[in-house]
């Protein structure tokens, strides 16, 4: 009848997700089949390179999606029954995850993996690839079957992974925490998408966009939009979902805590950014649109704003350096949130150009790309500092930072760059960041959110100068006990090496990288929605047999 | 008979499934035991689905306007509610799992026992 499978080539468009399946079952499998089993119980290597084949592989493929190496374009459409949108700002964002989740197993192997008993290890790095699966399909979403499929996928593998140290009360704590709040959260937006599917008929994200452009705010889109915002805003750990976040970032192993504070963070960012930018594409350039617009990007704007001062603030006391980065992260993902509620910036954008599938650059989206790009730099070198530090006094304890200066300069020279990044320094790239964000809203006209994120980036110094304090002017405590020597194994040398690269990069030389997430920050957008839900209104009264006499307005719209 | 039925119409639904989902975030924010929170999640979760199947009945599962006597109904709600329930097991297993292993630490599933983690 009308079933119709996609054709083959839009699977091409899915090729670094399928690469990445492919890799968590060869993962699963290898272990039990005789001639590896033995290799396998004994290390963590086999897993370690399957992993990162996996990876590599995948980000691989995406580049070759995004230059056409393999002579095929970009779908211009959405693939795969329009569940997904597969574009630049996708792909981009994707090369960007997988890069960083090869780099994260890479400081798993080479610094923290004594921590994982060697039986663990398949289902550790199958976890791990799964969770980057579900973060990649959150970048390309276009349903909202395929954003809750894409959530879930991400988190369930997270909830494992963050109470992977289970014989630890503090490991169990975390990853029960961390499930609990997910389950709620994950329910209260189902709700909320299921109002909206009540209002708007369909699931397909550009024609909600549209019907909601058409008809305004009802009720039912106002609960559907708060739903979706609880559930993109429990990853991205806004205020008021964020309890979760610093006691899981604390009691997760740390390469954990590295990969779920930027790839978790980063996914959702992405998707929310999508979502509002869709949102703004299909409103008409009129007053009341703009009203509307300005309604919901005060709002997201305001979530994004308690949640970075909320992150700065509480990181004051902090003494674990994990806790610390936690909160910071919390902060990080306030300022993105702040800009990503911009609806204005892309408003019109339906009216003005007609053609079905263009891709269109939005600056929003560039702002966004190049600010996780900087971030995931940044996180990942002070996280992997921390890891080598951990590794070698078992402590991640900022006391016993102190005289780190003296004792390996190079190591906390290093953390101060990569704080200082943290915190916005010009030169860095988290001020180059802070400043392609900040002139988002800016040109939206909300003043009040630079003024925060300049307030908040004030605040935020103490923060990132605490461990440096710690580090180059205190003593160590004569009543602790004196902590061993802090000695660095060549891959972590390597590693910091490479995010240090990064933030030089993206921040003294910035051309390059800019370059890239501005030519990579275009969306395409269906222009023609799928239907216009007025021509679709043959209620379920056609399937019913003709003597169940339901009126055929008994539906409440 | 007939009557009674067909008066049941969309809102009936939406109000029932509007209490289940206030039961399940009550129970959601007053329970203390991992498991009754567990429940409340469930009970959110199918009024979800009440919503979905409810809307898929009664608004949007018909055929387009003027389309042949072939065409296939939209069942984008009824495929929604079913996803939410595979997905639901697979949530409980994972929870329940992770409760599981805070019992073996704790003694307890008392959510409120877990505060190592403070600050």
């Amino acid at each position: 009848m009308g079933l119709s499978y996609p054709p083959a080539s839009e699977y091409w468009a899915v090729l670094p997700e399928m690469i990445l399946a492919a890799a968590m079952c060869i993962i699963l499998l290898v272990p039990v089949l005789p001639p590896f089993r033995s290799a396998c119980r004994r290390s963590h290597k086999p897993m370690l390179i399957i992993g990162i084949l996996g990876l590599l592989g995948a980000a691989l493929a995406s580049a070759g999606m995004l230059n056409q190496w393999f002579g095929t374009e970009l779908p211009d459409h959405a693939v795969l029954g329009s569940m997904l949108t597969v574009d630049r700002y996708s792909m981009a964002f994707k090369i960007v995850l997988y890069l960083f989740s090869m780099f994260v197993l890479w400081m798993w192997g080479s610094i923290t993996s004594r921590q994982t008993r060697t039986v663990d290890g398949p289902d550790y790095v199958s976890l791990i690839l799964g969770a980057v699966l579900g973060m990649s399909l959150m970048a390309s979403a276009s349903n909202f079957l395929m954003i809750f499929l894409a959530i879930e996928t991400a988190s369930f593998p997270s909830f494992a992974l963050a109470g992977f140290h289970k014989t630890t009360r503090r490991g169990s704590e975390a990853g029960m925490k961390y499930v609990l709040f997910g389950a709620v959260s994950s329910a209260v937006m189902l709700y909320g998408l299921s109002m909206l599917y009540g209002v708007c008929g369909t699931l397909d994200i550009p024609t909600v966009a549209s019907v909601v452009a058409e008809q305004g705010l009802s009720v039912g889109v106002i609960v559907g939009f708060v739903g979706l915002l609880i559930g993109v805003g429990f990853k991205l750990s806004a205020v008021p979902m964020h309890f979760w976040c610093p006691d899981v970032f604390e009691a997760a192993p740390i390469e954990v805590t590295t990969f779920l504070s930027v790839a978790s963070k980063g996914a959702a960012i992405i998707l929310l950014g999508r979502l509002i930018l869709t949102l703004g594409f299909y409103l008409p350039d009129t007053a009341e649109a703009h009203r509307m617009a300005n309604g919901i990007a005060t709002c997201v704007g305001i979530v994004g704003l308690v949640t970075a001062t909320w992150g700065n603030l509480g990181a004051y006391y902090q003494e674990n350096i994990k806790r610390l980065l936690a909160y910071s992260s919390i902060a990080h993902a306030g300022y993105m949130i702040m800009a990503a509620g911009l609806v204005s910036s892309s408003l019109g954008g339906a009216a003005s150009s007609d053609v079905a599938g263009i891709a269109v650059q939005e600056p929003l989206a560039y702002a966004l790309l190049f600010y996780v790009i900087v971030y995931s730099f940044m996180n990942f070198g002070a996280f992997t500092i921390a890891a080598s530090v951990a590794r070698s006094t078992g402590s991640e304890n900022l006391r016993d930072y102190a005289g780190l200066g003296s004792r390996q300069p190079v190591l906390a020279i290093l953390l101060g760059c990569f704080l200082m990044c943290l915190f916005g320094m010009p030169g860095t790239g988290g001020f180059l960041g802070k400043v392609y964000l900040g002139f988002e809203m800016w040109s939206a006209g909300m003043w009040w959110l630079v003024a925060g994120l300049v307030i908040n980036t004030v605040f935020s110094l103490y923060l990132y100068m605490k461990p440096i304090i710690f580090m180059v002017f205190t003593k160590p405590d004569a009543d602790r006990p004196a902590v061993a020597p802090v000695t660095v194994v060549p891959a972590a040398w390597l590693l910091m090496f490479v995010a240090l690269i990064g933030i030089l990069a993206t921040g003294i030389f910035p051309d390059q990288v800019t370059g890239w997430a501005r030519s990579n920050a275009a969306l395409n957008y269906r222009s023609r929605p799928l239907f216009t839900p007025n021509d679709n209104r043959t209620i379920a009264a056609t399937m019913m047999t003709a003597d169940d006499e339901t009126p055929a307005d008994d539906h409440g719209h | 008979m007939t009557t009674a039925l067909t008066s049941i119409g969309l809102s009936h639904f939406l109000v029932l499934s509007a209490i289940v989902f206030g039961c399940g975030l009550a129970t959601v924010l007053t329970k203390r035991n991992a498991i009754g929170i567990l429940i409340g999640v469930e009970l959110i979760l199918n009024a979800a689905n009440l919503n979905l199947v409810a809307f898929n009945r009664f608004s949007w599962g018909g055929v387009p306007v003027g389309a042949g006597t072939d065409a296939v109904p939209a069942v984008d709600g009824l495929m929604f509610a079913l996803f939410i329930i595979v997905l639901a097991a697979a949530e409980a297993a994972i929870a329940l799992a992770i409760i599981l292993n805070f019992y073996n630490n704790f003694a307890s599933i008392d959510v409120e026992r877990g505060s190592t983690l403070r600050g």
